[in-house]
C-alpha cells in the first residue's frame, strides 16, 4: 500500500512538474518578452492569462488549490478518518500545494500585478510556508497514522533504541551515555526559537558527521551491520534532540499555523474574487 | 517568547491585517489586470469592468459601441474594416490593460504605411496608395463632423468620416459639369492627367481629322468662373471657329469644308457657281487656296479677269492689242496651251505667215528672248514679280529673215542679194529650193555640174556652235578641188596635175575624149587595136586602193609579151 502510494505520488509529480516544465520551455519566448511587447508576440493569444492555454493553466492551478483543501477537511471531519492516514492526505496536499502554484505561475505568465499580485504572493507565502511547515512537521515525531507522539512515547522509543544498541551491537553503557551527550549538544533551552529554526538543518548535518566518527570507535562490525549500527545511532541521537526540542517545536508549529492559514485564507478569498471577476467579465472555460 | 496566541485569534488577526492592507491600497483598483491605455484612462477601476466586458462574452463589442457610436453605425451598415467578420472582436486589435503608454492601434510590424486599405472596403490604387494616411484622413476632409464630435470622436486621430467620393478630398475643377458621371469615368487614380478613362469618340462630338490633333484647351476654354468648359459646347463650327467668309456662304461650314483639314474642301458639297464664277476646265481641278489665298479676302476682286490670279507670262507684250492683252484672246480655261490664236488670226498680223512659216511651230519663231531684247523691239514689259531671265518673244523690231534666221553663208552671199534679201535665192516653201544664176559667179555651171545640188559642191560644215555653215565663197574651181584623182597622179606633168578636161568632158566622166594614137606615145597598130584596154593597162593596187596602170608602161614587145616573144 505504501509503495503504491509512492508510485502514484511520483507519477503525479512527474506529470505535474513535467507539464509545467514543458509549457514553460515552449513558452519561454513569450515569457521572456518584456511586458510591454508581449501583446505583439505570436503566442500572446495562447499564453496570456486569459488566453487559450493561459486560462487552462489558471483553471488547472485553481482546481488544484481548491482540491488541496480536502486535507483540511480530512483533519477536521471525523468521518473522513477512515479514508486513509493524515500523512497520506498530507502528501497529496503538498503535491497540490506545489504544482498548483506552478500552474498559477504559468497562468499569470509571470506577470504579477493588481489583485492577482496580492493573491499570487499570498499563494507564494502559503506554498513556501507549507514547505517550511512540512519540515517542522517532520521534526515533531508522529506515528504511522500521522498522529503526534507524546513525550512518554518518545522516551519509550529512546529506551528501546538504547536496548537495541546494547544488545545487538554490544555498545557499552558508557558509550551510550557519550552518544546521548553528543546528541544533546547544542540543545540549550535558552536558544531563541529563530536560532533553533535556522540552525536545525545545520546541527543535524554536524551531528551526522560526529556520529560517523563515533561509530569508528567500534570497528569490529562488518559493512552491513555497520550501516545498521550507524542508522540506530543517528535515529537515537535525532530522537533525543527531538525530545529536547519537543516542546519548543510544538510551539513553533503552532506559530507556523498562524502564518500559513491566514495567507491561505487570503489566497482563497482573492481566488474567489478573481474567478468571480473573470466569470463576470466573460472568461469561461473556453477563452475568447 | 511570550504566551502563544490561540489559533483562532491569530487567524482572525491575520485576515484582518490583510483586509486592512487591501482596504488601504484600494481594493477596487486591485481587480483590474492592469491600467488602461490613455484613450480609456477614464475606465480604470473595478467599477468600469462592465463598460467593456460582459458575462459570457468577454470584451463585448456592443459595450464598446455604446461609446463608439459612429463606429457602431458603420458596423451596422456593414461598412469599413470593423464590419468585417474577422475584425469584430475589439480586443483582438485594441489590446487593453497594458498601461497608459501602450499604443491601442497596432498596425503590425511593417507599421501604418503597410496597412492593407482594401480591408476597409476601399482599395487604394495609383497615387492614393502612396499617400500618407493623414493626407486623406484629416479633419478638414471629414464629413459629418458634427455627428463625429457628438460621438466624442477625436477628429485629429480618427479614420472615420472620410467619404469615398473623389469630391470628398478633391476640389472639382470642372465646377460640377460632370456631377452625374463622376470623376473616375475620365480620370485614373495614378494622375489627374491624362484622362485615361475618357474617350472623346464616345461623346456626342466625335473628333476626326484635324480636330484630333487639337489640344483639349483649343476647344475647351475657361469660362468666367475659372473652370474649363467641357459641357454645353455647341457642335456648330462657328462656336469655335470664326467665319472667314463673314457669312457670305451661310453657316453650314460642313457643306464645303471637312474636318480633315480646313483647306480640304468638300467639292461635291460646294457649288462654285453660287459665287458667280463657275469653275471650268483646269480651274475645276486647282486647290481652292491656289486662288483663294490665305490671308486674303475670299472674294477675289476682278475675278473675271485672268490677271486677278495669273501673272502675265508675256510681260505685257500684248497690251497694245485691241483686247489689251486679255488672255482669253488666245488662251482658254482648258489650259494655257495650246493657244487658240489661229493661223488666220496670225495672217491678220503685221507678219502673215507664208510657205514654211505657216507650218512652223509657234515657238519656232516666238522663242525665248531676254526682256531687254523684247524691249528693244518697242515693247513695254511689266512683270508682277521679278523680271524673268527670258520670256517668249512676241514683239519683233523687224521681220527680215536674219531677224529670225542665222546666215549659214556667213555673209558669203551678200554680194548677190537683192532687195528681197535671202528670198533673192531661197523660197519660203523650202530652204533648199534655191533660185540662183551661178553664172553671176566666176564658175558657170556646165554639163553635169549644172545638174548637181548646191551642197554637192558647197559642202555644209559640221554643225558648230553657230549652226551648220554652208560657205559659198572660196569654193575651188579646179577639178581636184572637188573630185579625187582616180589615176593617182599618173598624168601629172612635172608635179603639176594636168586638167582632167584634157581627157574627160563636163557632161560625163566616161567616155573620155582620149585618142591613143594622138595623145599617147604608143600608137595602136595591128592586133593591138583589137586588144581591150585592160589587156595592156592592168589594174594594180597601191596602198590598199586599186587603180589602172596607164603609165609608165614599156613600149617594147617583151614589156608585155615576155622574153620568148620574138620582136
Amino acid at each position: 500500500m505504501r509503495i503504491v502510494h509512492r508510485l502514484v505520488l511520483s507519477a503525479l509529480y512527474l506529470l505535474g512538474l513535467g507539464t509545467v516544465a514543458i509549457f514553460a520551455w515552449k513558452g519561454q519566448g513569450y515569457y521572456l518578452t518584456p511586458l510591454a511587447e508581449r501583446p505583439r508576440h505570436p503566442l500572446y493569444w495562447q499564453l496570456k492569462p486569459g488566453g487559450e492555454l493561459g486560462l487552462v493553466f489558471g483553471i488547472t492551478g485553481a482546481t488544484m488549490m481548491v482540491v488541496m483543501l480536502a486535507y483540511s477537511l480530512r483533519k477536521r471531519l471525523p468521518w473522513l478518518s477512515s479514508w486513509g492516514p493524515v500523512s497520506l492526505w498530507l502528501d497529496y496536499h503538498i503535491f497540490l500545494g506545489l504544482c498548483g502554484p506552478l500552474f498559477i505561475l504559468l497562468h499569470s505568465s509571470f506577470k504579477v500585478q493588481g489583485l492577482v499580485a496580492l493573491s499570487f504572493w499570498s499563494m507564494v507565502a502559503v506554498a513556501l510556508s507549507g514547505i517550511a511547515g512540512r519540515y517542522l512537521y517532520r521534526q515533531i515525531p508522529h506515528n504511522s497514522a500521522g498522529d503526534e507522539l507524546s513525550l512518554a512515547e518518545l522516551e519509550r522509543q529512546d529506551a528501546e533504541l538504547g536496548r537495541e544498541l546494547s544488545e545487538e551491537f554490544r555498545l557499552p553503557p558508557e558509550a551510550l551515555r557519550r552518544l546521548d551527550a553528543l546528541a544533546l549538544e547544542g540543545t540549550d533551552p535558552g536558544r531563541s526559537l529563530a536560532a533553533l529554526v535556522f540552525r536545525l538543518p545545520f546541527d543535524l548535518s554536524l551531528l551526522r558527521l560526529r556520529l560517523r566518527r563515533f561509530g569508528r570507535d567500534y570497528p569490529q562490525l562488518d559493512r552491513v551491520r555497520r550501516r545498521a549500527f550507524e542508522r540506530r545511532l543517528f535515529k537515537k541521537a535525532v530522537l533525543l534532540r527531538r525530545m529536547a526540542f519537543w516542546q519548543r517545536l510544538r510551539q513553533l508549529f503552532h506559530y507556523w499555523h498562524v502564518f500559513h492559514k491566514p495567507f491561505a485564507v487570503v489566497m482563497y478569498l482573492f481566488l474567489l474574487v478573481h474567478v468571480g471577476v473573470a466569470v463576470l467579465t466573460g472568461y469561461g472555460w473556453v477563452s475568447h | 517568547m511570550g504566551e502563544p496566541l490561540s489559533r483562532s485569534q491569530a487567524l482572525a488577526a491575520a485576515v484582518m491585517a490583510v483586509a486592512l492592507v487591501m482596504a488601504g491600497r484600494g481594493a477596487s483598483a486591485q481587480i483590474s489586470p492592469g491600467p488602461m491605455s490613455h484613450a480609456h484612462a477614464g475606465l480604470d477601476g473595478s467599477d468600469s469592468c462592465l463598460s467593456c466586458h460582459s458575462s459570457g462574452r468577454g470584451v463585448d463589442p456592443a459595450r464598446c459601441f455604446s461609446c463608439h457610436g459612429p463606429l457602431s453605425q458603420r458596423v451596422k451598415a456593414g461598412q469599413g474594416l470593423h464590419a468585417r467578420a474577422d475584425y469584430r472582436a475589439c480586443e483582438r486589435c485594441h489590446i487593453e490593460h497594458q498601461g497608459r503608454g501602450f499604443e491601442l492601434v497596432y498596425w503590425g510590424k511593417a507599421g501604418q504605411a503597410a496597412f492593407n486599405h482594401a480591408l476597409t472596403g476601399w482599395r487604394l490604387e495609383g497615387r492614393h496608395a502612396r499617400l500618407e494616411c493623414r493626407q486623406c484622413h484629416q479633419p478638414a476632409k471629414l464629413q459629418e463632423t458634427a455627428r463625429l464630435k457628438a460621438g466624442k470622436v477625436n477628429l485629429d486621430k480618427t479614420f472615420l468620416g472620410l467619404g469615398t467620393t473623389c469630391a470628398a478630398c478633391h476640389a472639382d475643377p470642372h465646377a460640377g459639369q460632370f456631377a452625374t458621371t463622376g470623376c473616375a469615368s475620365c480620370h485614373g487614380q495614378e494622375s489627374f492627367k491624362p484622362t485615361s478613362g475618357f474617350d472623346h469618340q464616345k461623346t456626342a462630338f466625335v473628333l476626326a481629322g484635324e480636330h484630333s490633333a487639337v489640344p483639349c484647351a483649343g476647344c475647351h476654354r475657361p469660362v468666367s468662373s475659372g473652370a474649363v468648359r467641357y459641357r454645353g459646347l455647341s457642335s456648330d463650327c462657328a462656336s469655335c471657329h470664326q467665319d472667314p467668309h463673314q457669312g457670305r456662304f451661310g453657316h453650314a461650314c460642313a457643306s464645303c469644308h471637312t474636318v480633315a483639314a480646313w483647306s480640304e474642301i468638300n467639292r461635291s458639297g460646294f457649288d462654285h457657281r453660287r459665287t458667280g464664277y463657275p469653275l471650268e476646265g483646269r480651274h475645276a481641278r486647282v486647290a481652292c487656296e491656289d486662288c483663294h489665298r490665305p490671308g486674303r479676302p475670299m472674294k477675289i476682286a476682278g475675278a473675271e479677269r485672268c490677271a486677278s490670279c495669273h501673272a502675265d507670262p508675256h510681260g505685257g507684250q500684248f497690251q497694245a492689242r485691241a483686247a489689251a492683252g486679255e488672255c482669253g484672246e488666245c488662251h482658254t480655261v482648258a489650259g494655257f496651251v495650246p493657244s487658240r490664236f489661229t493661223l488666220a488670226q496670225h495672217q491678220a498680223t503685221r507678219y502673215p505667215l507664208e510657205g514654211a512659216h505657216a507650218r512652223a511651230r509657234c515657238a519656232g519663231c516666238h522663242g525665248e528672248a531676254t526682256p531687254a531684247t523684247i524691249e528693244q523691239a518697242g515693247a513695254v514689259l511689266a512683270f508682277a514679280g521679278p523680271r524673268p531671265a527670258t520670256l517668249e518673244r512676241f514683239r519683233f523690231a523687224a521681220t527680215t529673215c536674219p531677224d529670225c534666221h542665222a546666215d549659214p553663208h556667213r555673209g558669203d552671199a551678200r554680194a548677190y542679194l537683192g532687195a528681197d534679201g535671202c528670198r533673192s535665192c531661197h523660197g519660203l516653201e523650202r530652204w533648199r529650193e534655191v533660185r540662183f544664176d551661178h553664172r553671176r559667179t566666176h564658175f558657170a555651171l556646165e554639163g553635169a555640174h549644172a545638174k548637181k545640188g548646191c551642197i554637192d559642191c558647197h559642202r555644209p560644215s559640221e554643225a558648230g556652235k553657230a549652226g551648220r555653215e554652208i560657205r559659198l565663197a572660196g569654193a575651188p574651181r579646179e577639178c581636184l578641188g572637188c573630185h579625187v584623182d582616180p589615176h593617182f597622179a599618173q598624168f601629172d606633168r612635172g608635179g603639176t596635175p594636168r586638167p582632167c578636161t584634157e581627157c574627160h568632158g563636163l557632161e560625163a566622166w566616161a567616155p573620155s575624149h582620149f585618142d591613143h594614137d594622138r595623145d599617147a606615145a604608143f600608137k595602136l597598130e595591128g592586133a593591138h587595136r583589137a586588144v581591150a584596154c585592160v589587156g595592156c593597162h592592168a589594174r594594180e593596187s597601191l596602198g590598199g586602193k586599186s587603180f589602172v596602170r596607164y603609165r609608165p608602161l614599156g613600149s617594147s614587145c617583151t614589156d608585155c609579151h615576155g622574153a620568148e616573144v620574138k620582136p
